[in-house]
């Protein structure tokens, strides 16, 4: 039987917090810590295999803390993770409670060469890896013109299956770069899940800078198990005035892309099984925006998939208008024109954002958000989507404390009329 | 008892003996070269407060300046789609804006809520999976299943496809 977390675990953050909060820790030393909490209570009912109609009441509490070790320049700690338990009738979670450290560490940065060291929990994003990493990171320039970063340790990704006896993970990327004129990064990242290799990969990434603005950016990912090449990116970005156009290309193979490993996901080793069909997109997106008030683009891409035959073209646009302070409307529209009707739909979305209106309090905001989605062929005999989404807040104590309600209405495929209820209490700490 | 002859004991003791020279004459050379000026040090934060919002990096900055081009970072209408390239190229200049928990709302290896409830009022943020995705995402896997891997691919990360996939 699989072990709960204890409720007083999940729950024990947000006690904490607001002991802090009595204590009035908030007033000490501001700029050396921040502590982020965000409290939330969702509300919805669900069909399960034995019961109709139960309750969930799950309580969310996201924690996040920064501090700055007193004394020591470039020296820092970070933690986030969330825990949930749900207070409704039960049942419908695997677990009634839940929890996970998402990251947990100590960083030290130095004053040149961009040196970097971080020790424990975290996520590396860099070159071709984008990886949760239980051990170490140190990153740093080496000159002018070429920086590296290397990372190892246990794989937070992997430790579901057997423990984390013979998991492990390292790699880095090494780059030559000029000024704004090119980057060029080769990385490499392997990692094992029970002493087996779980994947292996190398890639070579490059950011051009050319004539008149125009920017080519390029990553390739090479499948070092396989000996195939996983993925090619492309894409070229082209500045005319207040315009950027960017077309791209990408494909994937998909024994290479998906890997082979006995222990990934059989979903995704069911799609390697494939072996070589190939996943070809090719897209480009208009962009343009004046003077920040105004946000527009249109994008188009064409998917070939001869995995399946299906191919699907997508062709839709957006636009945004902001205002004073936060304020944003916002509408995207687009079709996805599929080979055969069932992949076929046309996708609608409106929303808005506005904090400052004549009769709204300072601190305070309404939002909402409307998304339609209409099938060409039928979803389980619907062939339509509608969500519906209000919400609203205000803010309070030097806008330390927030307080958010919101409301969703569902009718699609999988809900005839579904209707959800989320409150938000979020507390920054030492801002 | 050995399992290897003599000589061919001696030899791998000569072979571990070089690999750690190599590496340390390598480290030393890693450590020479980081002790060198870059000139590019970055902030650890942005030296104003940019609020909330989407900025756009060339309304302050000259487009390429030195060795920063900054208006790869404008956050333009489909920046969310398309910023894969920025962030393993330049991850310190997106932490100096964001702290990781930001972009773990969407990158984490195990998150329960969909990025779109857990800043269900947030309607600015272009959130993907936004709305009934549950209905769409049949057509869009079936159609490019690589966007799916991406974010799900790992064993622990792919928990939410399990039930129904497998």
């Amino acid at each position: 039987m699989k072990k709960r977390p204890a409720r007083w675990l999940v729950l024990a953050p947000g006690v904490m917090l607001s002991l802090l909060m009595c204590l009035g820790v908030n007033t000490a030393s501001a700029q050396q810590y921040q502590v982020e909490s965000d409290t939330l209570m969702r509300f919805f009912q669900r069909d399960t295999l034995a019961e109709t109609d139960v309750s969930v009441w799950p309580l969310y509490e996201y924690l996040r803390a920064d501090a700055n070790v007193d004394g020591v320049q470039g020296l820092s700690f970070h933690l986030y993770g969330w825990g949930r338990a749900d207070l409704g009738d039960g049942n419908y979670y695997e677990d009634d409670t839940d929890a996970k450290l998402l990251y947990g560490y100590v960083d030290y940065r130095a004053e040149q060469a961009n040196f970097l060291v971080r020790l424990g929990r975290q996520y590396v994003f860099s070159g071709i890896a984008n990886e949760s990493l239980d051990g170490v990171l140190v990153q740093s320039d080496l000159g002018p013109m070429a920086s590296f970063s290397a990372y190892g340790g246990l794989p937070v990704a992997l430790d579901t299956q057997n423990g984390r006896s013979g998991d492990v993970l390292y790699g880095g990327r090494f780059s030559l770069h000029r000024g704004t004129l090119y980057d060029l990064g080769l990385s490499y990242k392997k990692s094992e899940n029970d002493s087996e290799t779980y994947q292996e990969r190398m890639g070579v990434d490059l950011a051009l800078g050319l004539w008149s603005g125009i920017q080519f950016n390029g990553l390739s990912v090479l499948n070092v198990d396989s000996s195939g090449w996983a993925e090619h990116s492309y894409e070229l970005r082209i500045p005319v005035r207040s315009v950027t156009i960017r077309p791209y290309y990408q494909s994937f193979v998909y024994e290479d892309y998906f890997g082979t490993s006995p222990s990934g996901v059989a979903l995704f080793n069911a799609l390697a099984a494939r072996g070589n069909a190939t996943l070809s997109i090719l897209g480009g997106d208009v962009n343009w925006y004046n003077g920040g008030r105004i946000n527009a683009g249109l994008k188009v891409k064409s998917i070939s998939n001869d995995s399946n035959g299906e191919d699907a073209l997508y062709y839709g646009g957006l636009l945004s208008l902001s205002g004073e302070g936060m304020n944003e409307v916002g509408a995207e529209l687009g079709y996805m024109d599929g080979d055969s009707s069932d992949n076929s739909y046309l996708l609608a979305r409106a929303y808005f954002y506005l904090n400052r209106m004549p009769r709204l309090a300072a601190g305070a905001f309404v939002s909402g958000d409307l998304v339609y989605a209409l099938y060409d062929e039928a979803i389980y005999g619907e062939d339509y989507s509608l969500f519906a989404s209000l919400g609203l807040g205000t803010k309070f104590l030097h806008d330390s404390l927030q307080v958010k309600i919101s409301g969703d209405y569902s009718q699609d495929p999988y809900f005839d009329n579904d209707l959800r209820g989320m409150l938000v209490v979020s507390y920054l700490f030492g801002r | 008892m050995s399992r290897f002859p003599l000589h061919m004991e001696t030899m791998m003791e000569k072979k571990n003996l070089l690999l750690l020279l190599a590496c340390m004459a390598l480290l030393s050379l890693i450590a020479a070269c980081a002790a060198l000026d870059s000139g590019t040090t970055l902030p650890t934060a942005h030296p104003e407060d940019l609020g909330k919002g989407n900025p756009t990096c060339t309304q302050c900055h000259e487009a390429r300046v030195g060795t920063m081009n900054y208006q790869r970072f404008n956050h333009t209408a489909n920046f969310l789609a398309t910023h894969r390239m920025e962030a393993y190229q330049n991850e310190q200049l997106c932490a100096m804006c964001h702290q990781t928990s930001f972009c773990n709302d969407c990158h984490a290896t195990r998150v329960e809520l969909k990025p779109s409830i857990k800043n269900q009022s947030e309607t600015y943020r272009s959130m993907p999976h936004r709305g009934d995705y549950l209905s769409r995402h049949r057509i869009d896997g079936r159609l490019d299943p690589t966007s799916c891997f991406r974010c799900h691919g790992s064993p622990k990360s792919a928990t939410t496809c399990v039930p129904c996939h497998g």
